[in-house]
Parts: C-alpha cells; sequence; structure tokens
C-alpha cells in the first residue's frame, strides 16, 4: 500500500491526498503565488461574524470543569458577487435559526447590506464605483485610505478577488513609481514617502503574482511556459538570412544595405511577408514614363 | 330529613316543577354569596349612558382621535449657538435673553416711532412640565394669587371681604384695602341675605372668627378661607395687600397633551422700572415654584415674555430666580427619621406583645 | 501539504489579525453557536461539523445602531462646515461622500492638522469671517424687510429701527452692523409709504449684505390703520426720492 503513494515507504507523516499544488500546472507554481496562496485560503481570518474568546481557559457552565478555549470561526460562503465587489470581510453565513424553543430549526441565511459607492486610490489617482458594505468604509476610515486598507490587511480578511487584484495593482504602481502621478511631482513623491514602507515585505516576483485566482495563476503560467517554448519558424530563420546574405552580395532586388528594417509583424499576420516585399520591388514604380504603361502584347484597337 | 327540606322549601323558595334536585342546593339566595360576586352583578347591571355625539360630518369624524401632534415642549438643543453678530435665528438656538435686555427690546418697538403704545402690558408666559411623581400622573390644574412688591393697574374688579374679631384688626384690614371688613355682625347680615356674597371675589380671614365662619361654608364652598390657599391668616394686613395687588394666575394642562402646562400672566407694564418688573418676575416664578411636583427633571421649561401688540416672544432664564432641578435632600430628613420612629415603635410593641404573650 | 505549513502559522497569524481586532469597528450582525463543537484535540484538525452546529443566535446586528460622528481636518474653505483648518464633527456618510472624497478634507492625525493648518499670511488675508456668513448674506439680500413707523408721531429712521424690524422678521444682529443712507428719512409722511431704500449689513465686520428697507406707516389707533396690503413684498419696488445706497466702506 505504501510502495503507491508519493511518499513511498516513507510514509511516516501520514497519507497526504495530492492537492492543486501537486499535480499538473499546479505544481509548476512558483511559490511566490504559493505564499499569496497560503496567506489568502490557509490564514485564519479576523473574526467578523462572531466574536471570539480571548482568554485560553474557561470553566464549562454546567459542570464547572476547565476546558481549553478553542475559537472554531464560522464556516462562510463566498458567491461570485462578493468577488465583484469589495464586502470587506463580510460573507454569507448559511446556518439555522432556532426561532422558539418548541419549533424546529428553520434554514436561513444572512447576507450582508450592500450599498454601491465610490471608493478612491491615492497611488492608482482613481476613483472606483464598487459594491461596499458599511464595514468596509469604516475599516477605510480607520486605516486612513483606501489604499491603506488593502495594504495593512492580509489576504484573508480582504476576502475579495477585486480586493486582491487591487492590492497588486497598488503594489505594482508603488514598485514603478506611481506613473498615474506623473503630472503632479509634488504628490508623487508624498505618495510613495508615505507607501514605501509597504514595499519591504515584498518581492518583485511576489507582487507580480499576488491577487490572481487559482485559474487566473494557471492561465499566466501557462501563457509563460508557451511564450518560453515559443520558436520562431525555421523558413522565416532561413529566409531572413538569405535576404541578408543577398543584400550582401549587393544585389538590388533585396534592397540596399543600409534600409531600413521593417517594424516587426507577428508571425499569424504576414507568414511570406518577405516573400511580398520582394515581388512588390519587382514591379514597376508608379512614377515610370507612359512607355511602361503601354502592353506591347495587347490587342490592338480597331 | 326530608321533612326539614319541605319546611324550607317553603319558606325560602318558589318551586319549580321537576326541580327536585335544585331545592336540596338551597339556592344562592339564602346563602351569602362570594365576597364581590353581588357588587359585580349590581355593577354590570347598571346602565352605561352613551353618550350622543350627534352627527359628525365623515371628514371630520376620525380627525382628533389619532392625530400625531408635534411635542409642545420645543426641544432645541440639537441646534447651534449662533457666532456671528447676524445670523438667521430659524438655524440657531433661541437667544436667551437677561430680562433687562429683554424689556429694552419690547420697548423699542413699543416705541412712539413705531408702534406708539409705552405703557403696553407684559406679559409672562410659562410652560411647565405638567409630569407628576408618577409616569401617568400629572399635576392637577392649579389657580393661584402670586404676591408681587411692585403693584401696577391689573384692571381686575378684585373685591376682598374680610372676617376678623378685634377692633385693632377691623381698622388695620381697612387701611390696607379691604372693600368690606367686620365680624360676627357682617356674617349674620349675610345669613340673612342683606349681603350677597357674590359680590366679592376674595374672602379673607383671621383664625380667631373661624367658628362662626363655618356657618358660611355652604355658601362659599371653594373659595372658603384656608391655609393652603393662604386666605386664612393672622398677617391681615399682608394678605389683604396681596389679593388686591397680586397677580391671579391660573396652569391648565393642554388637553392632548397631558405634560405640558401653560401659565399666562401680566406682570407690569412697559413704562415700569426695568427693576421692578423683574422683581415682580422673580416673585411670580417663586410661587410658581412652590408648586412643584417631588419629581426628578425640570418644572419650569421656558419663560416667554411677550407684549401686545407685538407678536414677539423673547425668551428669559428662569432658572437664576428659581432653582431648576427638585434638590432632593430637602425631603429626605424629613421622612427618615419619622420612619424609623413610627417602626422604632412597632417593633417595641410586638416585642412588649409577645412578652405579655 | 500547505495546510500543515498552514496550521503552524495560524497561531501566528491569529496573532497577526487579533492586533487590528482590538481597534476593529464591528458593522455587521454577529451570530453565536448556540451549541459548541465538542472540543478537538489541539493538533488535529476541528471535528466535522453536524447540522445542530450551525443553528446560529443573532448577538448583535450593528446596522440598526447609530454610528458616531467622524472627525475630520478641512483642507479649504467648505461653506456651511469650516474654514481651512478646521477640525470638524459630523456625520460619517456625509464626511466621506461631500468631503473626503471630493478631496476638500482629509482623516485626522497629527500630521495632517499640522499640514493643514492656516499659515501666518493665510491668517491676516481673511477671506470668509464665518462658514455661514455667505448664507446669510444671500438671505438678506433676497427678503424686503418692512420696518414699521407710526403714522401719527414724528421720527427719524435710526439704526435700532432697523435692528428691531430684523428682529421681527427673524434675523438677529446688533446696531453697530447697520449702516444706514447718508440722508436723513424723517417722518410720518405718507408719501414715502411703500418706498424702499437700502442699507447695508456688515457681518462679522466683514461681508456686506445690501439690504432693501420698505415704509409702512401704523397707526395705535385700529380705525386710523392703513389697509392691508397682501404681500407687500412681491408689489415692484419704488426708490424713496432722494436717497441713495450708503457708501460701501467698512465699518
Amino acid at each position: 500500500m505504501a510502495h503507491a503513494t508519493p511518499q513511498g515507504i516513507k510514509l511516516l507523516n501520514g497519507w497526504k491526498r495530492p492537492g492543486r499544488f501537486d499535480k499538473g500546472l499546479g505544481a509548476q507554481l512558483p511559490d511566490a503565488y504559493k505564499k499569496f496562496w497560503r496567506e489568502w485560503k490557509l490564514t485564519t481570518p479576523a473574526a467578523v461574524h462572531y466574536i471570539p474568546k480571548e482568554q485560553q481557559w474557561e470553566r464549562d457552565e454546567v459542570t464547572h470543569a476547565i476546558k481549553p478555549v478553542q475559537n472554531i470561526p464560522l464556516p462562510l460562503i463566498d458567491p461570485p458577487e462578493a468577488h465583484q465587489g469589495i464586502w470587506g470581510g463580510e460573507a454569507v453565513i448559511k446556518g439555522f435559526q432556532k426561532r422558539h424553543q418548541t419549533k424546529r430549526r428553520v434554514p436561513h441565511f444572512w447576507v450582508p447590506q450592500l450599498k454601491r459607492s465610490v471608493v478612491h486610490s491615492q497611488v492608482l489617482n482613481e476613483y472606483m464605483s464598487v459594491v461596499v458594505t458599511e464595514r468596509t468604509l469604516e475599516q477605510i476610515h480607520e486605516c486612513h485610505g483606501f489604499d491603506h486598507y488593502l495594504l495593512k490587511n492580509l489576504a484573508c480578511d480582504l476576502r475579495s478577488a477585486l480586493a486582491l487584484k487591487m492590492k497588486r495593482q497598488v503594489l505594482q504602481a508603488l514598485q514603478q513609481g506611481c506613473p498615474n502621478l506623473a503630472d503632479e511631482p509634488k504628490l508623487q513623491k508624498e505618495v510613495l514617502k508615505e507607501y514605501s514602507q509597504y514595499l519591504e515585505s515584498y518581492t518583485p516576483e511576489e507582487i507580480d503574482w499576488y491577487g490572481h485566482t487559482y485559474l487566473e495563476a494557471i492561465r499566466k503560467l501557462q501563457n509563460k511556459l508557451r511564450e518560453a517554448e515559443r520558436v520562431q519558424p525555421h523558413k522565416v530563420e532561413f529566409r531572413s538570412k538569405l535576404i541578408d546574405q543577398l543584400r550582401q552580395a549587393g544585389i538590388n532586388e533585396a534592397g540596399s544595405a543600409t534600409k531600413l528594417e521593417k517594424p516587426a509583424t507577428t508571425d499569424g499576420e504576414h507568414k511570406d511577408s518577405d516573400i511580398e516585399a520582394l515581388t512588390k520591388l519587382e514591379s514597376p514604380s508608379a512614377s515610370s514614363s507612359w512607355l511602361s504603361k503601354i502592353n506591347p502584347f495587347g490587342k490592338k484597337e480597331t | 330529613m326530608q321533612s326539614l327540606l319541605s319546611s324550607i322549601r317553603a319558606l325560602a323558595v318558589r318551586q319549580h316543577p321537576g326541580d327536585a334536585l335544585r331545592c336540596l342546593h338551597l339556592t344562592a339566595v339564602t346563602e351569602a354569596a362570594r365576597k364581590g360576586t353581588r357588587e359585580k352583578a349590581r355593577k354590570k347591571k347598571v346602565k352605561v349612558e352613551v353618550k350622543k355625539v350627534g352627527f359628525i360630518p365623515h371628514n371630520q369624524r376620525d380627525n382628533k382621535i389619532n392625530v400625531k401632534r408635534a411635542d409642545k415642549h420645543v426641544d432645541d438643543s440639537w441646534k447651534q449657538v449662533p457666532k456671528d453678530d447676524v445670523y438667521v435665528g430659524r438655524y440657531y438656538r433661541w437667544t436667551v435673553y437677561s430680562v433687562a435686555e429683554a424689556i429694552q427690546c419690547h420697548r423699542e418697538t413699543h416705541h412712539p416711532s413705531m408702534y406708539n403704545v409705552p405703557n403696553a402690558p407684559l406679559n409672562v408666559e410659562i410652560e411647565l412640565n405638567m409630569q407628576g411623581e408618577k409616569a401617568t400622573r400629572f399635576v392637577d390644574n392649579f389657580q393661584r394669587m402670586a404676591m408681587i412688591p411692585h403693584k401696577f393697574a391689573h384692571g381686575e374688579e378684585r373685591k376682598i371681604i374680610v372676617f376678623t374679631k378685634g377692633n385693632n384688626e377691623i381698622i388695620e384690614a381697612r387701611e390696607a384695602g379691604a372693600s368690606l371688613v367686620g365680624g360676627v355682625e357682617l356674617i349674620k347680615d349675610i345669613t340673612a341675605g342683606e349681603l350677597l356674597l357674590s359680590d366679592y371675589q376674595y374672602f379673607i380671614a383671621h383664625p380667631n372668627i373661624l367658628a362662626e365662619l363655618i356657618a358660611l361654608r355652604g355658601l362659599m364652598k371653594r373659595k372658603f378661607p384656608n391655609p393652603k390657599s393662604e386666605t386664612l391668616g393672622t398677617n391681615l394686613a399682608e394678605m389683604i395687600t396681596k389679593f388686591s395687588n397680586g397677580i391671579s394666575y391660573s396652569a391648565s394642562k393642554d388637553e392632548y397633551q397631558q405634560n405640558f402646562g401653560l401659565i399666562s400672566a401680566c406682570v407690569g407694564t412697559l413704562d415700569m422700572d426695568g427693576q421692578q418688573l423683574e422683581e415682580n418676575i422673580r416673585y411670580l416664578l417663586q410661587d410658581v415654584d412652590t408648586m412643584r411636583p417631588k419629581r426628578e427633571g425640570r418644572f419650569i421649561n421656558r419663560v416667554l415674555l411677550k407684549s401686545p401688540p407685538s407678536s414677539e416672544q423673547l425668551k428669559i432664564d428662569p432658572f437664576v430666580y428659581v432653582p431648576e432641578l427638585w434638590d432632593k435632600s430637602t425631603m429626605k430628613p424629613k421622612r427618615e427619621p419619622s420612619g424609623k420612629k413610627v417602626e422604632a415603635e412597632e417593633q417595641d410593641q410586638a416585642v412588649a406583645q409577645q412578652a405579655s404573650n | 501539504m500547505l495546510k500543515s505549513i498552514s496550521q503552524l502559522q495560524v497561531h501566528f497569524n491569529l496573532l497577526k489579525s487579533a492586533t487590528s481586532l482590538q481597534q476593529q469597528v464591528r458593522t455587521t450582525f454577529i451570530l453565536k453557536r448556540k451549541y459548541d463543537p465538542l472540543l478537538h484535540k489541539t493538533n488535529e484538525n476541528p471535528r466535522r461539523m453536524r447540522a445542530k452546529n450551525f443553528i446560529y443566535e443573532l448577538v448583535e446586528d450593528t446596522q440598526v445602531k447609530k454610528r458616531p460622528n467622524m472627525e475630520v481636518v478641512l483642507k479649504t474653505f467648505v461653506e456651511g462646515v469650516g474654514d481651512k483648518g478646521d477640525v470638524v464633527s459630523l456625520k460619517p456618510n456625509f464626511v466621506y461622500n461631500k468631503l473626503l472624497l471630493p478631496g476638500l478634507a482629509a482623516y485626522k492625525t497629527p500630521e495632517n492638522i499640522e499640514k493643514y493648518a492656516k499659515t501666518e499670511a493665510e491668517k491676516s488675508t481673511v477671506q470668509h469671517s464665518s462658514a455661514y456668513a455667505q448664507r446669510t448674506v444671500n438671505m438678506l439680500e433676497s427678503i424686503v424687510l418692512a420696518v414699521v413707523m407710526n403714522k401719527d408721531q414724528p421720527w427719524v429712521i435710526e439704526p435700532w429701527h432697523i435692528k428691531a424690524s430684523l428682529r421681527k422678521a427673524g434675523f438677529h444682529c446688533k446696531d453697530e452692523c447697520i449702516t444706514l443712507p447718508n440722508e436723513r428719512i424723517e417722518g410720518p409722511d405718507l408719501k414715502k409709504e411703500g418706498k424702499d431704500f437700502y442699507c447695508t449689513i456688515t457681518i462679522n465686520k466683514l461681508e456686506q449684505a445690501k439690504l432693501k428697507c420698505r415704509l409702512h406707516h401704523w397707526s395705535t389707533d385700529p380705525s386710523e390703520r392703513l389697509p392691508y396690503v397682501l404681500e407687500h413684498w412681491k408689489i415692484p419696488s419704488e426708490p424713496l426720492l432722494g436717497v441713495n445706497l450708503p457708501s460701501e466702506k467698512n465699518v
């Protein structure tokens, strides 16, 4: 049995079911993304919908025995709508209500009260209309700014994919020196000074991989791998070499040696663009005399 | 057994045919019913007279029952205090004037160049919180005579009749300005019917003549001299000046808002001295304060000075002359010792009884 | 693989989020489990939860409570609120939507208070004496003040007449703030009935308002009174002859 597991004979630490990062493209994701994933999905977020007990031990009410305090968080549900807005740590709670002692429990969904409001990012110099809750605004006020709110809170506290994407954008803007504030250099300086402290805890690679959902990360990785393995077709390579050799040899049709290079075109659009260019060179130019226009082999008009 | 029953039957009850079982019970009419049952039955029988309201057109019918009325106790503490020297009054708290400033304002509007009524009466409107000691009970409407140091023409006809024995007192009373003074012979005149009591508004008496005065109690009814309304006392001159020159005011509750009471009284005219008017207001407020209920919170809410024909209402601060909140410490010492004494006495009595037993 | 690492880090992370917990403002509904799940061994995963553990009771719904006022520092003069550098405490919605987002105010921190405090130069050039002065000026300029004078007694218009008339109309001011026109307006003169003149009101010794006043004669004796004119302020104005606007120098 143990021989069939990844650990093999060394199956001492228990049976580990392979997760998303253990097979396929997931395994190839960089450590930076795995760190972000840990921060987002695997850390316990701050208590929003319940009050955790601060002390370590407590007495049982009935038996008066001492027992440890184990704050088990409420399981929250993030609907797709939550990832379209910034709900500030709030989520939908699925549970039951016991309305009366003699009545059967009744299923109930506690949904946060949403409203659409505008949020301003100083670093990105933008006003954005988002669906928020009262709690989001309160937290923004507490942190003295939307950017501070995004940068101070962990991914698990921010919860929504949109908030994390915004955080990545803010971090990237700070890394590049606030390009959106290029028109106001004074403000740019102040903003950089204020927010530079947050850049210290992230490496550039981490910022690059921050805030992506798993599928987005896989896509990104896929694109990167495809870019890496993309090879220029041999024919293109041989053709351009040939043209260069002809040019060197001094053949007019190949163009002058000092000719400017054409702007690079993508592979898909003009596969045989070099051939087309050569054929265009063969055809007579527009400013030639009337003699060249007449066709000596054409039909005589009677 | 049967014969006994049959005899009782003959005495007490009408026989119902086929009612043999019931006769055994010796019906409730002969027995005393449980306490209160008969009272209850009697009360039920009393016919409740339905008040005939008459025809109310449909658009006025349910008007006055559930109408939401604004609280007459106006609270503007949420408004700001004005900081500029020129401001629009409706957005800020009412300015609290001193009495002198308020009188000055009224004098400006009543100046010969404007309204030209320099001798206009100065009215005081006092808004009261008529909440009693309990939340649901309210202070009753009262009507009092406030004594003021500086008299003014109130334009009311006040005839005072004074009952007292002793010549000194009679002379004293006459000098003070009573319209009629007398003793036992006056009482005899009234009972005979030569004098009509309805001609006179106020009755003042000295305690020495109280014995004879009781004969007139039925005629005088509410106006009978009693120490609570200060019509019965030894200092006749003072009482007479009070009733002839004082301010007669009445506090009435609003019919829809029971805890709102209003007093409207005239304290003088605008051509009197400012100091005198202030003193009059002070005495009036102190008199109102004596009717204060013994509970927490304010009694006098707001005092406004008005002067017709102007419709201006100028707010003044009454708490310069009168304490704002009821002082608990004035009440407790009276109650506790007496309460303790009573308890101690009871304990002693109980102990004595036990000892004797 | 990641979960085991995360469990070790859970305590560390809990601590991390706990520091922000103490300052957290709870604006949401707070639930409590009716039946707590049984204790689990310390280093193991929590027990599988049954439907019973999902029965919650509402402890508090903070949406219905009143939120306390928010304090901010104003960056510029805002009418009806305050001047530059003022620390203002108002309702949170108004502050966020009308002051913070448009950039008229900033959060209250010691640095911000220092940054937006008025400089000496700005203090000397006072443009607005108070947040509400401009509004008072607008209101004064929009009314036609009825100055009621006596029909029989001789009078000359003085500042306290205007002050008393303003008080009757609901505006409070002082004698020093009123500047009458240079000419004497005497009466009683029925030719002047219903005619207008202007006087200047100076607010906080800075803002000035041009107040339109209309003369009315009133008699103490009701039989001699002039007939009541309905909504006299809507009648087109006729200037009092020979009376010009008072000079606009600050008093």
